[in-house]
């Protein structure tokens, strides 16, 4: 009886102490590699735009950099749960699957979709009638090219890697695919281009964009964070860190 | 019965939209695997007498041929026929690029290759079958070689490849499946987009594996009829 009782209030002294904190250091979760958003400089530590990002966002609330804590991602929302730390800074897309399991922040970047063409094609997504366009199958860029293309062609690819080559071989007119990776993809061919501006909208079809993840109690540091983070968006310091890590603008 | 009705009524998978898909997907496979048994079962008759031959220099050919269809999975002879062709130099501008732009020739070639080296294997059994005493007495009819082939071999080698034959298109109706995956829309394409759509596998995937059975079942009482009427001499009394 008396041991029960010792546990009863050793558990009770634990969750109080839990309610107490003020967040003097944010532990973040964080699945590394994924470059350029984290992945390890040469010299070993951790670093990225997130990393940036997120040490800024830290340094708003806590006056310290984050305590990054590197997790593979099928164990990261569980990781979360299970107190490994306290927040998700991991290029995590808001979905409603996901926000049945935790609370997201304010999204902070999200990534465009973009055309690609062979130069010299004159391919232009406003007149794309009668062109084959290759799309990732079941992919947002297939849902948006579907609804908003109807007189193209669409060409439905299993991986991206079968619609380069298709694209490059001159079976395509046109690959609309999510710019980060389409750009990799082409990389250094210079027959290959995007065409067009990046597309981003509509949200219902591109998604909310991504942000930090917090355990649904945790609602007062996700204000916090919110707020940091909008404030970095306004005073300089998020474009500061995207430009040296993009072409081009993930701002959201 | 009533169950059923409710079913089908009650859902947002099997609309007419997606029917039709599924038809469309229907007509592209029938199509190529039609197309495909006719070509490569024409060729496969030459090649199997060549394949008989003795003479090492017509002979061998054939048999490299059938080596390399046989000994390699069909996937791998669709990507090269399909995503090879790309990389070789001027193809783009030459008169081969009507044939291989799209994706349907290029699969068509690849199946009558494969399905030709198969039954160019079925019909060598057969013809090598073919008793000692039917060739004797064709040649004791003052027959040549290719009036005692023509009268003689072939039509009764014809009859003992038909059961394996029978498997052969079987084989080649489940083998184009994989044309899915060079972007043609064929049935399991079809299937593969109403997945994604809905992302619901299991109707999507039951339903087109059903298609595929009726039309198994369709062939075998294809072939079923052709034995019954061809090799009459060997059913069970």
């Amino acid at each position: 009886m008396k041991k029960a009782l010792f546990a009863v209030a050793g558990i009770l002294a634990m969750t109080s102490a839990v309610q107490a904190e003020d967040w003097d250091t944010i532990r973040a979760g964080v699945d590394a590699p994924y470059p350029p958003f984290e992945y390890k400089a040469p010299d070993g530590t951790l670093t990225g735009f997130e990393i940036e990002l997120g040490n800024e966002v830290c340094q708003e609330i806590t006056g310290n950099d984050c305590e990054w804590v590197i997790q593979a991602w099928d164990g990261i929302i569980p990781g979360l749960l299970a107190r490994k730390y306290d927040m998700i800074f991991s290029s995590m897309s808001i979905n409603d699957e996901r926000k049945k399991r935790v609370l997201f922040s304010e999204p902070y970047y999200t990534t465009p979709s973009a055309f690609f063409a062979p130069d010299g094609n004159n391919f232009d997504p406003d007149m794309a009638s009668d062109t084959r366009i290759g799309v990732q199958r079941a992919t947002i860029q297939d849902t948006y090219v579907t609804e908003f293309l109807p007189d193209a062609e669409v060409v439905r690819y299993t991986t991206a890697d079968d619609m380069v080559v298709d694209l490059k071989g001159g079976r395509l007119d046109a690959m609309f695919i999510d710019a980060p990776v389409g750009l990799e993809m082409i990389g250094e061919d210079a027959a290959i281009s995007q065409v067009g501006e990046f597309v981003k909208e509509p949200k219902r079809i591109f998604g909310e964009g991504v942000g930090a993840a917090f355990r649904k109690r945790d609602a007062d540091l996700e204000d916090a964070v919110s707020a940091a983070l909008e404030k970095l968006k306004n005073d300089g310091t998020y474009d500061r860190i995207m430009d040296k890590y993009f072409d081009f603008d993930i701002k959201i | 019965m009533d169950a059923l009705i409710a079913l089908l009524e009650n859902n947002d998978i099997f609309t007419p939209r997606t029917l039709l898909q599924y038809w469309g997907g229907l007509v592209t496979t029938v199509q190529l695997v039609f197309l495909a048994l006719l070509i490569g079962g024409v060729l496969a008759v030459p090649l199997a007498l060549m394949r008989t031959s003795s003479k090492v220099w017509i002979n061998g050919p054939v048999w490299l041929f059938t080596y390399v269809f046989r000994g390699t999975p069909l996937l791998i002879q669709l990507y090269m026929i399909y995503y090879g062709v790309t990389l070789i130099e001027g193809i783009q501008e030459s008169i081969w690029w009507v044939i291989f732009e799209g994706a349907f020739y290029p699969a068509l070639i690849a199946f009558v290759l494969n399905t030709a080296a198969y039954t160019t294997e079925i019909f060598r059994g057969a013809i090598v079958a073919t008793p000692a005493g039917e060739i004797e007495a064709a040649k004791a009819y003052g027959m040549g070689w290719w009036k005692r082939t023509r009268r003689i071999v072939l039509p009764s080698a014809f009859r003992r490849a038909i059961p394996a034959y029978s498997n052969e298109v079987i084989f080649m109706l489940h083998a184009s499946a994989i044309a899915s995956v060079v972007t043609i829309i064929d049935l399991l394409g079809a299937a593969r987009n109403i997945y994604a759509q809905f992302y619901a596998p299991f109707p999507a995937f039951i339903f087109v594996g059903c298609i595929y059975l009726v039309l198994t079942f369709g062939i075998l009482g294809i072939f079923k009829k052709i034995e019954k009427h061809m090799l009459a001499h060997l059913q069970p009394r």
